[in-house]
């Protein structure tokens, strides 16, 4: 039971990986992680979700509130790589049609 | 009961309303006809009855003239005898060839002859004689004139005639000196050799006749004139008729139009108000623990009865509930009355609660004194316990036992009022009845009810056979029409029937079928999450249930317990969170209690999922998931505990 992010920042791109559970224990420390995303200045954000297992409401309200910082500076948010079981919360939130889905 | 569909169309057959106008015009056509016949009818009457009398009238007149003619004759004989007595002396004269002796007394003798308007004196012609005459008459102021007739009197009857006999009474003419009508009764002047020398005439006038015959046209007149006055009055009898017809059927019409009008509209209320009770049967087809049906029968097109339920969180709410009055008045503030029970009980689970703001609501302004007795329950179907609270309605039956009540008030009577919650536990397979008067109170043509204990009896009957409550309701409604007969219905009649079966998951912890019991104790901190993840897996993992129902299993249960971490112990108040899990075959449940502040996630209303980033917040999407990923939530506030329930279907 873990959870890890990984930062990269890549020509014009913000990327940041997820790994194992973005469970409400976990959504502290992901909080802390995610705020390098908030200086976006204008350049896209990919999540990648690729090795993320588990997302909880405590999770949703951070792509929530980095989508809506984003959003007015121009920036696009991609999420790449999720599962079945990620994909139905998503759909089940109507957060599919929020984010920008590769 | 319920209409199928409502595409039913709304509007007036305007083609009917077309047939029923030309119906009313003929028929008072047809009437217009009659009445102009029997006036008609009158009318001969009247004529035939008149003509009897003029004739009548004419038989009278004839006999009058009859003496008038007999006057006339005794005027002739007079004349005559004068004239006769005259001639001696004018044959002396005539014999003496005394001509102005002559004139002078045939003067004196018209003087003292009324009748008698002037004497003609002739001469015969014939033989060297020539026509020569004189008349002698009376002119106009009645003075005595002389005249030498110079016309050829040969040509007259009354010489040719005279010349013959002893007396001549000519046919009338018309004089050739004076204008009036007269007669001439002539006679031979003879010599004293028997020779007839002259005619000697006396002339009447005819004025007498003339004023006869006039007075006789005036009397014809007079009787046509009640003939003529009577047709008269017919024509404006039948006029006044006619107007007054066509008046009132052009009311007709209009207050038809009228009736048609308000008779549209009170179909379309009936479908509306039909539209506003649930009328989906079986309203909940995919569960098995709880089934209903409902019956309303307005007396009228519209009524003031109402029956509403819904679901929400395995709780049932349900109500019942008559208005005061009857109609169109009691339709209005049953409307009102539903969409209240609607609004109040979407984030009010007490019934007392509920029951209290509608009165309040209703009481404050009730200017016309309405009021309405209401019975709100709320069946828990995990438990089966029943919260209930009354308001002066009649006490339903829970299978053949009435359920104790408290009247309280019906609402709308006393702003403020406090009711009474009461409660009781449902048994499984118990059937709740709920009615209205209009079902006991159901009158036959003999003014007896149908009343409680052919309630009862039905009930009894239904209750031994399993009947589902569409059954139940279908045996009474019959029961109650083949009571009722003919009669008609008095007041609407509306039944409600709640079959309550447990379901299986909620006997899980109770029952031995439960095959694996689980029990975890989290101090509050949301860092022990990921503990519950952990201990909720390996569960899973053992009922052999697949990772994505695992999953959903887990974030539902999460997020029940980081609610009650952030709102039964706010601000890092201390406490332990209790989670007990239990599985059989075909169900998984927890159940999480916490003895901290009362919280119930589920009266916090839905997230809207369709909003933009913009407008999406951030709270609302734990209830909401746990909603999605578990088959029923339920929350009780249980001996100062919160106790939530989580039921998920694992096949």
């Amino acid at each position: 039971m873990y959870m890890k992010t990984t930062f990269k920042q890549e020509d014009q791109h913000l990327v940041m990986a997820f790994e194992g559970r973005l469970d409400t224990a976990a959504s502290s420390q992901a909080e802390e992680d995610m705020r390098v995303l908030y200086d976006c200045e204008g350049r896209d954000i990919i999540l990648d979700c690729t090795h993320l297992d588990y997302i909880s409401s405590s999770g949703l309200r951070l792509f929530l509130g980095l989508i809506k910082n984003a959003r007015p500076k121009g920036s696009h948010v991609y999420l790449t790589g999720m599962n079945d079981n990620l994909r139905q919360v998503f759909d089940e939130t109507g957060f599919t049609a929020l984010f920008e889905i590769l | 009961m319920h209409p199928k569909t409502s595409n039913e169309s709304l509007r007036p057959d305007s083609h009917e309303m077309k047939i029923k106008g030309l119906t009313t015009n003929l028929s008072s056509i047809a009437v217009l006809i009659a009445a102009a016949l029997l006036l008609e009818l009158t009318t001969a009457v009247q004529y035939l009855s008149t003509r009897n009398g003029i004739t009548r009238k004419l038989t009278e007149m004839a006999q009058h003239d009859l003496s008038e003619t007999n006057r006339t004759t005794l005027l002739k004989l007079d004349v005559e005898e004068f004239t006769t007595k005259m001639l001696p002396t004018i044959e002396r004269l005539t014999a003496n060839h005394d001509t102005d002796s002559l004139r002078l007394y045939i003067g004196q003798m018209l003087d003292k002859q009324h009748e008698i308007v002037g004497f003609d004196y002739c001469h015969v012609v014939g033989n060297d004689r020539q026509r020569n005459g004189i008349y002698i008459y009376k002119d106009d102021e009645g003075k005595c004139a002389e005249h030498s007739i110079d016309f050829d009197y040969t040509q007259r009857s009354w010489y040719s005639e005279g010349l013959k006999g002893d007396g001549f009474w000519s046919e009338p003419y018309m004089s050739n000196y004076k204008v009036i009508l007269m007669c001439t009764y002539s006679m031979p002047v003879r010599n004293e050799q028997g020779q007839t020398v002259a005619v000697f005439g006396a002339d009447v006038s005819m004025r007498d006749l003339s004023a006869l015959a006039a007075q006789l046209f005036d009397n014809q007149q007079r009787s046509l004139l009640p003939i003529i006055l009577l047709h008269g009055l017919g024509l404006l009898l039948l006029g006044f008729i006619i107007i007054r017809s066509v008046r009132s059927i052009r009311r007709l019409q209009v207050v038809g139009a009228e009736k048609e009008r308000i008779a549209n509209e009170l179909a379309i209320a009936h479908r509306i108000q039909q539209a506003m009770l649930p009328k989906t049967f079986p309203p909940f087809p995919d569960r098995n623990d709880v089934d209903l049906y409902g019956a309303l029968t307005p007396a009228r097109e519209v009524g003031g009865d109402f029956y509403d339920f819904f679901l929400r969180d395995e709780k049932l709410f349900f109500c019942i509930g008559d208005v005061s009055g009857k109609g169109v008045p009691a339709a209005l503030v049953m409307a009102m009355a539903i969409s209240a029970f609607r609004m109040l009980s979407e984030h009010e689970s007490a019934p007392e609660r509920i029951i209290s703001q509608m009165n309040d609501s209703m009481a404050r302004d009730n200017d016309y004194n309405m009021f309405i007795t209401l019975f709100i329950g709320v069946l828990d179907l995990t438990t089966g316990q029943l919260r209930y609270s009354n308001a002066g309605h009649k006490s339903p039956m829970i299978d053949s036992q009435p359920l104790p009540v408290t009247p309280n008030l019906p609402i709308g009577t006393m702003p403020d009022f406090q009711y009474a919650l009461q409660q009781t536990t449902i048994k499984a397979g118990s059937t709740i009845f709920l009615y209205t008067d209009g079902l006991t109170e159901a009158e036959n043509d003999s003014k007896e009810q149908f009343g409680s204990q052919r309630m009862h009896t039905i009930i009894a009957r239904t209750s031994s056979e399993g009947a589902s409550p569409e059954a139940l309701i279908g045996q009474m409604t019959e029961a109650v029409h083949d009571f009722v007969g003919e009669t008609e219905q008095s007041d609407d009649l509306t039944m409600l029937a709640i079959r309550f079966k447990l379901k299986q998951c909620d006997n899980v912890m109770e029952l031995e079928s439960a095959k694996r019991q689980y029990h975890l104790t989290l101090p509050c901190d949301v860092k022990q999450t990921t503990r519950l993840a952990e201990w909720i897996e390996g569960i899973c993992e053992t009922a052999g249930i697949s990772p994505s129902t695992t999953m959903q299993t887990n974030l539902a249960i999460e997020e029940a317990v980081v609610n009650v971490m952030k709102y039964a112990y706010p601000n890092g108040a201390e406490g332990d969170v209790q989670i007990e899990a239990a599985t059989d075959d075909e169900w998984l449940k927890f159940i999480v209690t916490d003895t901290g502040l009362p919280f119930d996630p589920t009266a916090l209303g839905d997230v809207d999922t369709s909003l933009s980033v913009e407008e999406r917040s951030i709270g609302g999407l734990g209830i909401h998931l746990m909603r999605k990923f578990m088959d029923s939530i339920h929350y009780e506030r249980l001996d100062g505990r919160n106790v939530l329930t989580l039921c998920k279907r694992i096949i």
